[in-house]
């Protein structure tokens, strides 16, 4: 072929040309290394309460690969247990179809059949022992839209207040903190006061294994600005421990002894806002104090050098953290189940706002009480929806006829439907199922008879109860004492809101279809509820339409979020209420003058939850708590979760690389505890409690506090909660998981 | 002296040397012995040696920060890297000098005279998007992040080792199945984050 040499370089240009067009069209070129999933759908984690949004990768209609969501607010960090989520749909032991039990054992049967059984057995117990032989025991890992049509079913429809569930076990000390001092429940702060804080004061809170996420952003916090403290308050000195800057190991269930000398170390050095509480808060005593003079009076008795031998610290360490607190620029507490599993739960959680309010580290960016929340849903599914006995949606109260009145109206019942009397709460509701009060219970999401405490008692008695139970796997241990089991969906094989800790609702969408014969829980109570006459009550039967009358409802409340609707969900990393408004952007940090709607215009700071506007200053004394050491038990048990599993393992414990990372459960005992008891590392020790006693390994390590056991409840084939004692707070009825007189045996091979 | 800035030198110095040589031919008669023993030298071996040179100095040149910087579709990312205030990863690495050099490359080693076809042909592409403008901002990352770009330095430290969870993950981390961005997060800001900066991009060229 002849050439010129002016056709050579026109047909090397229009080669080059050809190449490079072909290059910006999609696939012509190789992008980098292929994503497993075609699709990418955003969600929420399965798991705790600081609602991670996650990306959902689907592939061929399959869950392929989960992902940070880098728009959310955790930035696209997850912790282990949610860089797993893509196996929960292929997890094994998934229950397939409704089981009825027969003659002892558990047997296949259809839905039409299970839930005729449920059905008569709730008919005919209402007809045997009225409404209140009936109950409900729900979930803090229920959707939104779930726990309110449960809680509208039983207590407008069934006329039964029985209705409560396990974030009794894990947030309700937090609850009635932020009901009794603020008025309205949930925190007013948010995640982004992290970025904010100068002091962290970690109280009770594990935060690296059981909220590593924001545990994480604290860590960046430090490392951001070195003036930043960390203060941890733990008997055990736990991986939280280990980063902070003034770590404190006093007594189990003496806490409240040093919350309330930090006080008194304020109030003696000037450190208290005056302004701050004349203007915003009021002060009770349970003695009639009202003023600071009464304040003062009251905390004479909580001298650090009074006081911190009884918790086996130094009277120094009291003052510096009183003084670093009080003087920060901003500072956030965080707490948890330390806090809340406490038989003075409440009384510690109103002190820890006193700390804020007295010292007005309240309201502004970074100094904020911050409650940690344990279950995904716990707070916007069973908290905000009022799915405990004691409660009516929106913060509204059972025993307040006014409130009734409102909900009927709201609900479109007769006034007087709604009963009067506060139903069982969770400790006294499985009594009541033991000594035939309650004859019939359905319970859904949740594992009670792994995570009560003083479980044998429990698990012996419940079992003429009739109880249905449902459940997506097939060896939970609650099934033991079901005679109906309802396979459930989980996850994203259903739709549903789920409210995390800082207020914020997040739309998780249908992306598969459940196994099997599997429902969501939505699903079964509409069935319920037709199968018992009430359709015409529970009119609305999907997700959307739950949503739309919930959100309908807050409307009238303060914890209005009538702004949020599901178009919005279906878009936004989640809304923060107040929200009250389509156009609004959600409320960063309530009670606060131009971020919060709900603040009169012109204030500030407004307590709006309380009539005055003012917050309450509660003096609470510090009392022992009911198990006391003694020669028989003279070592103190406490309970808590591990970094790779979540709360009784059902899930997490599934998965391999999750299960051989955390190991099997065990004692973790102090070093002079080993030694005196000449135990080492493997051994098998029993624990004897006077309520039951477990036998297992022992690991000897210098992480709890001399005369304290540690041990978690993840293990179903241990189970701890059976040596645990069943004392719960007077207030809010949770139990006191993290004090338990024990002894300590080596158990000879 | 670099080894950039020394295959830089030697480039021009090669450059000079054909353009001598041009001169030269030019100047000389085809039939001469001159310009036969000139002409194979100047024509085939210093375009060839130009050629070798000048890629091998892009290859190892793109390799720097400030190369990264020049290009308007990274200068966020690499904006962020450098800002003392930022709590990203790649601003840690760089702030703490984990990374002392080359730190846009050595966690993005897919590139550079070592990397593979595909990531000459995953770099022609998005040469080729930026220079036609074929392309929508945020720029996201489709693909899958390299885990051995991480685990090269952290594999074998003593904490990394220390997470028990890195073990039982270890496989699914080796063969990329679970990404250490998956726990860790984007080393970068997310789209809403970035921004420009413009002075102390242009104090860092």
């Amino acid at each position: 072929m002849d050439l010129t040499r002016r056709e050579v370089l026109k047909l090397c240009g229009m080669g080059a040309l050809g190449v490079s067009g072909l290059a910006t069209l999609p696939g012509c070129l190789p992008s980098n290394s292929p994503a497993l999933a075609e699709t990418w759908h955003k969600g929420v984690c399965r798991f705790c309460g600081v609602g991670c949004g996650v990306m959902i990768g689907l592939r061929d209609g399959k869950v392929v690969e989960v992902k940070g969501d880098d728009l959310a607010h955790n930035k696209a960090k997850l912790c282990v247990k949610g860089s797993m989520l893509a196996e929960l749909p292929g997890l094994p032991n998934r229950l397939l179809h409704p089981l009825i039990r027969k003659n002892g054992k558990l047997t296949q049967a259809s839905w039409d059949e299970a839930m005729t059984r449920v059905a008569d057995a709730f008919q005919s117990t209402r007809q045997k022992l009225g409404p209140t032989g009936l109950a409900f025991y729900g979930s803090g890992q229920l959707y939104t839209q779930e726990s309110y049509t449960a809680n509208k079913l039983f207590k407008a429809g069934l006329k039964c207040n029985n209705v409560d569930g396990n974030p009794r076990l894990c947030m309700a000390s937090a609850a009635v903190g932020y009901v009794q001092t603020y008025g309205k429940d949930e925190p007013m702060g948010c995640y982004e006061d992290i970025e904010h804080a100068t002091c962290f004061f970690l109280i009770g809170a594990n935060a690296y294994e059981c909220h590593p996420v924001l545990f994480e952003r604290i860590l960046l916090r430090k490392r951001q600005d070195k003036r930043v403290k960390l203060i941890v308050i733990d008997p055990r000195r736990t991986k939280t421990a280990g980063y902070a800057d003034h770590f404190i190991q006093p007594l189990p269930g003496t806490d409240l002894l040093l919350l309330n000398a930090m006080i008194h170390v304020m109030l003696e050095d000037g450190l208290i806002q005056r302004d701050f509480i004349a203007e915003h808060c009021r002060i009770s005593g349970d003695g009639g104090a009202s003023d600071l003079a009464g304040s003062q009076d009251f905390y004479a008795d909580y001298a650090p050098e009074k006081v911190a031998e009884r918790m086996g610290i130094a009277p120094s360490q009291i003052r510096e953290i009183a003084y670093l607190f009080a003087r920060s620029e901003a500072t956030m507490s965080l707490w948890t189940m330390g806090i809340n599993q406490r038989t003075q739960g409440t009384y510690l959680n109103n002190t820890l706002h006193n700390l804020h309010l007295m010292t007005g580290q309240i309201c502004r960016p970074g100094a904020t009480p911050l409650s940690l929340t344990g279950q995904g849903n716990a707070c916007g599914g069973v908290r905000d929806t009022g799915t405990l006995s004691h409660l009516l949606p929106a913060g509204r109260l059972i025993k307040k006829p006014a409130h009734r009145a409102i909900v009927e109206k709201l609900w479109k019942v007769a006034p007087g439907t709604i009963s009067p009397k506060p139903g069982f709460h969770a400790m006294e509701l499985f009594k009541a199922m033991g000594d035939g009060r309650v004859g019939c219970a359905l319970i859904m999401a949740s594992n009670p008879m792994q995570t009560l405490p003083n479980l044998r008692a429990f698990r012996e008695k419940v079992k003429d109860c009739f109880i249905c139970v449902a459940e997506p796997f097939a060896d939970a241990r609650t099934l033991e004492i079901a005679d109906v089991v309802l396979p459930s969906a989980l996850w994203v094989e259903k739709e549903g809101v789920y409210g995390q800790t800082e207020r914020r609702y997040q739309l998780l969408e249908k992306l598969i279809d459940p196994p099997g014969e599997a429902r969501s829980d939505l699903d079964i109570l509409v069935d319920l509820a037709k199968r018992l006459g009430l359709a015409d009550l529970i009119s609305a039967q999907t997700p959307e339409a739950v949503w739309d009358e919930w959100r309908q409802f807050s409307a009238t409340s303060k914890y209005n979020f009538s702004g949020m609707t599901y178009d919005r969900l279906r878009k936004e990393r989640g809304l923060q209420w107040p929200c009250p408004t389509e156009d609004h952007p959600g409320t960063k940090r309530r009670f606060v003058g131009g971020d919060d709607p709900l603040v009169p215009k012109g204030k500030k700071i407004s307590f709006y939850g309380k009539p005055d506007h003012k917050a309450v200053i509660y003096l609470r004394p510090y009392e022992p708590t009911p198990e006391s050491r003694s020669k028989a038990f003279p070592l103190f048990l406490t309970t808590g979760r591990v970094l790779e599993q979540w709360h009784s393992g059902t899930i997490t414990d599934k998965v391999p690389e999750l299960s051989r990372a955390s190991g099997r459960a065990r004692f973790e005992i102090n070093l002079q505890d080993a030694h005196r008891h000449d135990i080492v590392s493997g051994q098998r020790v029993r624990v004897v409690s006077a309520f039951g006693e477990l036998t297992m390994e022992a690991f000897v390590s210098d992480g709890p506090k001399a005369g304290v056991i540690f041990a978690s409840f993840f293990d179903s084939k241990r189970l701890i909660n059976e040596v645990v004692a069943p004392h719960f707070d007077p207030f809010s009825k949770q139990p006191e998981f993290k004090v338990t007189a024990v002894r300590l045996e080596k158990v000879l091979a | 002296m670099d080894i950039v800035t020394t295959i830089k030198i030697a480039g021009f110095a090669v450059i000079l040397a054909g353009m001598v040589l041009c001169l030269i031919i030019m100047r000389s008669d085809y039939y001469s012995p001159v310009y036969k023993r000139i002409a194979p030298l100047t024509f085939l071996v210093l375009p060839v040696l130009v050629i070798v040179l000048g890629n091998y100095h892009v290859f190892e040149g793109s390799q720097k920060v400030s190369s990264c910087l020049r290009c308007h579709v990274m200068a966020p990312m690499a904006m962020d890297m450098i800002n003392p205030e930022s709590t990203t990863l790649a601003a840690r690495h760089y702030k703490n000098r984990w990374i002392a050099k080359k730190q846009c490359f050595t966690c993005h080693k897919d590139y550079g005279l070592n990397g593979t076809i595909k990531a000459k042909l995953d770099g022609f592409r998005h040469l080729v998007k930026y220079s036609l403008g074929s392309y929508t901002l945020p720029v996201r990352f489709r693909g899958r992040f390299n885990n051995q770009n991480c685990l090269e330095c952290h594999r074998g430290t003593q904490k990394f080792e220390g997470i028990k969870s890195h073990h039982t993950l270890r496989e699914r981390l080796e063969s990329n199945k679970t990404n250490c961005t998956h726990c860790h997060g984007f080393p970068h800001p997310n789209p809403i984050e970035r921004h420009h900066g413009e002075a102390q991009t242009v104090s860092l060229k």
